[in-house]
């Protein structure tokens, strides 16, 4: 029950297709080969990650490497955000030696031909999978919403080998490329009323902490759940727990019509409802918050919707003195918004707009200076204070705004 | 003669070596949850927190967390404080990516097993001496005295 490759897959293992196929092919069959796979399949994009914060000196030697080969992607590919801003992280005080780490995996990530992306919402802007096409995603919020919302099909791929399968445009098949591994596996029910924003990242809270890394059903999400809301619920469920894969009944394409469990009774079956979200809401901020110093959304990355909506909030407001207010968003979002000047006015109220990075993979800078933070991503929520040694405060957008804003 | 127990799993990445078990009931977030450049277990939210991975034979139920994983392995092998092997009741791809990158690129062989007869979280306890066989699957525990 050996790995079969076509002839083609052969000869990049044999070199004949260059050095940096040949390394990735090596690391895919030597992968693949015990966890049981019996083929590779074609992927149709890949999400790859160059941040410095977690390739670290080796992984930039990694990509430094397979560049040098003359490695190129074959296959459309874009990568989780960058550890900096690039146009501002001098003047925010970021460490020169780390930034220009992040700089050289910037080069090799361009000699090998990603699209310059640095976002960890491809499936907004970048590559975006049709139901049932195969890809390779790193990124645990990115595979969630590939496999979950798009219905495409991928594992959760690790940094270093979604740039092998963007090399060769080939991944070992096994798991979620199956489709007899997508079915459900726990039934879940939401009965907590209408729901805001902010509950739909507290149920992926829930549903990662309960199901681990099991298939979910969920019962009880609208048909009116925006693309933000289910991006929100599957990075919440990605961080709390490893869920790569979850259905919304009559929402989601796998689970639009019949039963997402076919036939089998689920393993297990539990209930959110709103005193649980309460309850939550409140285990996700830290014991001592102090006064609250900076705001900070955008995890996974903020939408053209989401941002514009935070302009409104904004609208006759201007960020407090001594207090920060920081949006995290893709150059697309950003570029989107300047030509309508939405940006121009949020930044002249003293918002900054943090473009391609992201805070969970990189420092914290300010010296210090930011001891509680605000959020309404409940993924920051998962990671930030343990990573960064603060407090946290999680709150609904609005609450957040009101919290490091005031009237003009 | 010490206790010796033979337990048989899946032979995920190969390779024979033997060291110093390093047992964590919790599973272990690599991303920012090790060190790298000390190699000591910096995530407080488990029990292991303060303990170093270092030419330990590593033993916990799962790998979770993020996809990141695979290279903060790797960085951990460059910088010398790679675990000796893995053992796993299940071991994701984020740790067998790790440990294949770490043979093709710094020649450092980590072996992993999982899915053994017996559950290793229970059967191996931090102390026992483990020869971990990759290439068959074959874990060999003698048990501290």
């Amino acid at each position: 029950m050996a790995l079969r490759l076509t002839a083609y897959e052969q000869e990049m293992l044999d070199g004949k297709h260059g050095e940096a196929k040949q390394l990735a092919m090596k690391i895919m069959v030597k992968i693949g080969e015990p966890l049981g796979a019996e083929e590779m399949v074609e992927v149709v994009s890949v999400q790859a990650m160059a941040h410095f914060g977690s390739l670290h000196i080796a992984g930039r030697d990694y990509l430094g490497k397979l560049a040098c080969m003359g490695g190129k992607c074959c296959v459309p590919t874009t990568q989780d955000p960058a550890s900096i801003p690039f146009d501002t992280w001098e003047e925010m005080g970021y460490d020169r030696e780390y930034a220009e780490n992040q700089m050289k995996l910037c080069d090799s990530i361009m000699k090998l031909g990603e699209y310059h992306a640095w976002s960890c919402t491809p499936y907004v802007q970048g590559s975006v999978p049709r139901l049932g096409q195969n890809v390779a995603w790193a990124e645990s919020s990115a595979v969630s919403y590939a496999n979950s919302v798009l219905g495409a099909r991928t594992n959760r791929t690790p940094a270093g080998l979604a740039i092998c399968a963007a090399l060769t445009g080939r991944i070992p098949k096994f798991g979620l490329y199956f489709p007899e591994n997508r079915k459900a596996q726990v039934k879940v029910n939401v009965d907590a009323g209408p729901l805001s924003d902010l509950d739909y990242n507290t149920i992926g809270i829930i549903i990662g902490k309960r199901v681990g890394n099991y298939i979910p059903a969920i019962y009880g999400i609208p048909q009116s759940a925006t693309n933000d809301n289910l991006k929100y619920l599957g990075a919440c469920a990605a961080s709390s727990g490893s869920v790569a894969l979850w259905h919304a009944v009559g929402v989601t394409p796998e689970a639009l019509y019949g039963d997402p469990f076919e036939g089998r009774d689920p393993l297990s079956e539990f209930t959110i409802t709103r005193e649980m979200l309460t309850e939550t809401e409140k285990s996700l901020c830290t014991k001592n918050p102090g006064e609250i110093d900076l705001y900070v959304t955008g995890c996974p990355h903020s939408s053209t919707q989401e941002v514009t909506k935070l302009a409104h909030l904004m609208e006759g407001r201007r960020v407090k003195p001594g207090k920060d207010m920081w949006i995290f968003t893709t150059a697309e979002t950003n570029n989107m918004l300047k030509r309508s000047g939405v940006i121009q006015k949020m930044e002249a109220a003293g918002v900054r707009m943090m473009v391609q990075t992201c805070l969970v993979i990189s420092p914290l800078v300010g010296n210090g200076k930011y001891k509680t933070l605000i959020t309404d991503s409940g993924k920051n929520a998962s990671y930030l204070p343990s990573e960064h040694g603060i407090e946290l405060v999680y709150a609904s957008m609005e609450d957040c705004v009101a919290a490091v804003t005031e009237a003009v | 003669m010490a206790e010796k127990i033979i337990l048989k799993g899946r032979a995920l990445a190969p390779g024979v070596v033997e060291g110093e078990a390093l047992v964590s009931k919790e599973s272990l977030v690599w991303s920012h949850g090790v060190n790298p450049p000390t190699g000591k277990i910096v995530d407080v939210r488990v029990a292991v927190c303060g303990e170093c991975v270092k030419d330990k034979v590593l033993v916990y139920p799962l790998g979770k967390g993020s996809t990141a994983s695979a290279t903060w392995i790797l960085e951990n092998t460059r910088c010398g404080n790679a675990p000796k092997a893995f053992i796993n009741r299940e071991t994701e791809l984020i740790i067998l990516a790790g440990a294949v990158l770490s043979t093709e690129l710094y020649g450092v062989t980590i072996p992993v097993v999982d899915r053994l007869d017996q559950d290793p979280i229970e059967v191996i306890e931090t102390g026992d001496w483990v020869k971990v066989d990759g290439d068959n699957g074959i874990v060999e525990v003698t048990k501290k005295k």
